[in-house]
């Protein structure tokens, strides 16, 4: 073979490939970039205009400028926001994991009844946010909640915590209320994810003499990296999105000690009618969005870029 | 030997059925309150047995409402955004996977950053696009909503469980003759069936739970999604709880059938690796 | 063969029904469509069902689609539906959400057709100025109310009291003594009083009622935007003693609250006219206990819009006609005294219930005239931004009186609130 037509072929080759790589996304770019598109950029021009609702029969008018980001940034509230908003991810995200992780090593043990107990694990998923949350509203309500009477009862505490009326308590308690949401989620993936992993890996391990630990840390969790990499973004950006079940257990209170950025965007959006404010603060949290993903990305994907 | 068996055997299942009493505890409470006659909720000491306990909630439910015709509604928008999703998802995430061209990243971050923000700001925007398109109150427009809602955080996950099948199976069998497309149908799909079981869940949980996009574009009673069924429970001054919990219940049963039915596949493994580390 | 049969007759039954299916979207005539909250709500939405057969009675050719909308997201499901240029044909809403149609300009004026019909709008409850905006009348009261005091006389009897409170400081001894522990188990079985304690707008109802006690011509804020300090400063400390008698059980929201009382485990409540469904659905041995008397803020009354019929502006005009036509059979005497016979509620038209219905109906005439007497929630100057400025006086009231921070402090911070409202 000359050596163009060998160089050709691999030119040849590679295109396809290209093309080829581009008509598997094809269908994805389709349904969901042409769909978001729109409100993204929507979203984007909005904050710099002044626009209370937005409208399909009239576009931005007046003069375009930063004064929405101005007026976040000089508003006390937003930065509370952003605290609690950055405390309710950090907590959700380890609590979701920590139980989804658990409830996955655990159930991927064999034991008689195992398909039982991981119908019954993932139960809370499907649950409806707003449904999730009263329930644990009424769980933690303090006077009749059943949580203070459990606690009572086991001498854990000697009065009735206020749960809703302090701030420290309300955030424990919305955040609990999301973990329970969130954790299936993890169980689901990562219990998916480890059945991947080869038993001959675990087994040529035992015989080098690795214990139950080390097996885990090296094994398990190094095969699963990609997998935790991407469920870490996902569970990220819905925490970052949650509105039900926070809106209904304390609808932001008390004194905002769990308004989260996406309940000011609602309330700013559909209480106040400023959806230009409202936008500006969700380019914030896709900011932080966009910080989060790059962050988990690349620390669990030696691959990525 | 088999007295340690015998007691890891012990620690397992104490560890498990502790686990599933926390973890399920207010699933639990669900049921408690679904099953008190009357909206007694908030009572000192809380009733764990509740000892006037009745399924008129239940009967109420499955006889007066349109809790049926609710479960079609959301399995027909489930099942079709399911066939739609889940292809496209497998495409994407093989793509972002397997080829490293400038774009290909690009794309699959894109994806992720429409999911970035939250429904408040995406009402308008997608009911003023669908209905351009002509599909409000059709459950089109809810299908192609669901969809891309689903395809980024799907793509990204069946991305992660190709990574983990390694590249030399699809060439060996291209080697062999099969085509780059064959390769992927025949070789690697049926080695990512726990992760086409995890993408079918996630994406039917989240269609089969959406509210806000279905209670927008969606009017008339006998068209309603569960969700919106279950929230118009709640009226303006009076919520009829136990109501609210047993329709909440039964609504989520389909979702863990599928889940029953899907679980073997989380099991799956591959069978004969055939590859050293 | 017997399978190709059965797959024929299959097939034709297909046929048949997708041709009924077909057949059924194409409705005859002009479909107007009706969502509302209140189209599965027992007593109101009977009303309005036989309020709509009548009106397609005189209107054959027209249907109107009645059709339920969640109470939790109808205000930003038609705010889309407004925005995304697809107003139903009816509009009915609550009347707190009124605003931003109006300022949307997305509401037709209705001068015109209500000077043809002045002499019912004369009747018509006074709260109706909720309904104006730059000059222009945008929509119809439906449903204007005046609170008043449920409270459970069965209660007062057994503790030897008589009737119910009429001042705030009545209030708070009586709700003292009906705090008891019926069973002795150290547990309170009943509470004196019930309002809601967590973040929710019946917070600000609350104290705006003690409010008023204390000042019968002022609000929370005057028309320069500053607060009534002395005024507030009443309400909360009554709220306050209230909470301190440990007559209130605390972290309840508005719909625990009339649950409690509806139980007799709360012997008072304040709550609107639509407090008679919830007296309706009391048990058996509680509901005849339970009775309604004025508000105890030493004769004001606390109230305003709660419910209003708009037309929308962006609509073809001979629907708007219907619209208004349908309206107008709304305000009719007829259908106004139906609201009270059929829905339990009092008519926004006044003189249309006779005597005789009011003397057998006790509860109805003390709604009229709570209604008649009501003093409207709503600060001067503060329509347009009033969903902001009652977040930040319910976060106000519960920081002084639930959390027990200082009054004044929690006064300074809502006055630099208000300040920077946009």
């Amino acid at each position: 073979m000359t050596p163009s037509l060998a160089r050709r072929r691999r030119l040849v080759s590679a295109a396809r490939s290209r093309l080829y790589a581009f008509a598997l996304l094809a269908p994805a770019i389709i349904v969901v970039l042409l769909v978001i598109v729109y409100p993204l950029v929507v979203a984007g021009q909005m904050s710099f205009y002044d626009v209370h609702v937005f409208r399909r029969d009239r576009g931005f008018t007046g003069t375009p400028g930063w004064f929405n980001y101005i007026d976040m940034i000089e508003n006390a509230a937003f930065w509370r926001s952003l605290r609690v908003t950055l405390g309710y991810v950090f907590w959700g995200t380890v609590g979701s994991f920590g139980i989804g992780l658990f409830t996955a090593v655990l159930l991927h043990q064999p034991f008689r009844g195992r398909f039982l107990a991981r119908v019954l694990v993932m139960m809370p998923w499907p649950i409806p946010g707003v449904v999730a949350a009263t329930i644990f509203m009424w769980m933690f309500n303090s006077s009749f909640g059943v949580i203070n009477y459990l606690l009572l009862q086991v001498g854990l505490i000697e009065s009735s915590i206020p749960w809703f009326t302090r701030a420290g308590p309300a955030f424990f308690a919305v955040t609990l209320a999301t973990i329970w949401k969130g954790y299936p989620f993890f169980t689901v993936t990562l219990l998916a994810g480890m059945q991947s992993i080869p038993r001959e890996l675990y087994e040529a391990a035992r015989v080098d003499g690795a214990n139950a630990v080390q097996q885990f840390r090296h094994i398990t969790i190094a095969a699963l990296r990609p997998v935790i990499g991407i469920a870490l973004v996902i569970s990220t950006l819905w925490l970052f999105r949650v509105f039900d079940i926070i809106f209904v257990m304390t609808g932001g209170g008390p004194s905002g000690a769990t308004e989260t950025l996406a309940i000011q965007i609602y309330r700013e959006a559909f209480q106040y009618f400023q959806m230009s404010y409202a936008a500006a603060v969700g380019m914030v949290t896709l900011l932080l969005s966009v910080i989060a993903t790059f962050v988990y990305l690349r620390a669990t994907s030696k691959s990525f870029y | 030997m088999l007295r340690r068996h015998r007691l890891n055997s012990l620690v397992l299942y104490v560890l498990v059925i502790g686990t599933l009493a926390v973890l399920l505890f207010p699933l639990y409470w669900m049921l408690v309150t679904a099953l008190r006659p009357g909206n007694v909720l908030l009572s000192w000491p809380p009733q764990f047995f509740p000892a006037d306990a009745s399924l008129s909630a239940f009967r109420r439910v499955l006889g007066e409402t349109l809790i049926f015709r609710w479960f079609l509604n959301s399995t027909v928008v489930a099942a079709v955004t399911i066939a739609i999703a889940v292809p496209v998802s497998s495409l994407a995430g093989y793509a972002m996977s397997r080829f490293r061209y400038r774009g290909v990243s690009e794309t699959g971050f894109l994806l992720l950053v429409a999911r970035m923000l939250p429904a408040s700001l995406l009402i308008i925007p997608l009911y003023i696009l669908f209905a351009r398109l002509g599909l409000i109150n059709n459950y089109l427009a809810l299908v192609i909503a669901n969809t891309s809602f689903v395809v980024p955080f799907g793509a990204w996950m069946m991305k992660g469980f190709f990574d983990s099948i390694p590249r030399e199976l699809e060439d060996a069998a291209m080697i062999d003759g099969a085509s780059a497309f064959g390769a992927l149908l025949r070789v690697v799909m049926p080695l990512s069936l726990p992760g086409l079981a995890a993408t079918t869940i996630y994406c039917a949980i989240l269609t089969w739970g959406e509210f806000v996009f279905a209670t927008t574009l969606i009017s008339g009673e006998s068209r309603w999604t569960g969700p919106i069924g279950i929230a118009a429970f709640n009226q303006q001054y009076r919520i009829e709880w136990n109501d609210i919990m047993a329709a909440s219940l039964i609504f989520v049963l389909p979702v863990v059938v599928l889940f029953g039915f899907l679980e073997r596949y989380l099991v799956q493994g591959i069978a004969a690796s055939g590859v050293k580390g | 063969m017997r399978t190709h049969r059965t797959f024929r007759r299959v097939l034709l039954a297909l046929a048949i029904a997708l041709a009924f299916a077909v057949q059924s979207t194409h409705a005859q005539g002009i479909v107007l469509q009706m969502p509302s909250w209140q189209a599965t709500e027992p007593g109101t939405s009977d009303w309005w069902k036989a309020l709509i057969a009548e009106f397609e009675a005189q209107n054959p050719g027209v249907t109107i689609e009645f059709t339920h909308e969640p109470f939790a997201s109808y205000n930003q499901t038609m705010v889309t539906r407004f925005a995304g240029g697809n107003p139903p044909d009816i509009f009915h809403m609550p009347a707190a959400n009124f605003m931003v149609y109006a300022q949307e300009g997305w509401l037709a004026p209705l001068d015109d057709r209500l000077a043809g019909i002045a002499d019912v709008m004369g009747d018509w409850t006074p709260v109706q100025s909720v309904c104006e905006y730059e000059g222009q009348t945008l929509c119809v009261v439906v449903l204007g109310y005046g609170y008043v005091l449920g409270w459970n006389q069965a209660a007062f009897e057994a503790a030897g009291l008589a009737g119910p409170p009429t001042t705030s400081d009545e209030l708070i001894e009586v709700a003292k003594a009906l705090t008891v522990d019926t069973t002795g188990d150290g547990v309170v079985d009943r509470y004196g009083f019930v309002f809601p304690t967590v973040t929710h707008p019946g917070v600000e109802t609350t104290a705006t009622s003690f409010l008023f006690e204390a000042d019968p011509d002022g609000h929370w804020v005057n028309e320069a935007g500053e607060l009534n300090r002395e005024a507030i400063t009443f309400a909360w400390t009554q709220m306050r003693r209230l909470i301190a008698d440990g007559s209130v059980p605390l972290g309840l929201d508005n719909n625990a609250k009339r649950q409690f009382f509806v139980e007799g485990r709360a012997a008072m409540m304040l709550e609107g006219p639509w407090i008679q469904g919830n007296i309706n659905s009391a048990a058996d041995d509680v509901r005849p206990g339970l009775q309604v008397a004025p508000t105890p803020f030493s004769g004001t009354v606390y109230g305003g819009a709660s419910n209003v019929l708009a037309v929308p502006a962006d609509i073809a005009p001979d629907r708007q006609e219907l619209a208004w036509k349908f309206i107008e059979l709304f305000t009719s005497e007829e259908w106004q005294a139906k609201y009270a016979t059929v829905a339990g509620q009092p008519p926004a038209r006044a003189g249309v219930l006779d005597d005789a219905f009011l003397a057998a109906n006790v509860n109805m005439q003390r709604y009229v005239s709570e209604a008649n007497a009501a003093k409207d929630f709503i600060p001067p100057g503060m329509a347009e931004n009033y969903t902001r400025f009652r977040d930040l006086v319910v976060e106000a009231t519960l920081a002084a009186v639930v959390q027990g921070q200082d009054i004044d402090a929690v006064l300074n911070q809502l006055q630099r609130d208000i300040g920077r409202m946009r």
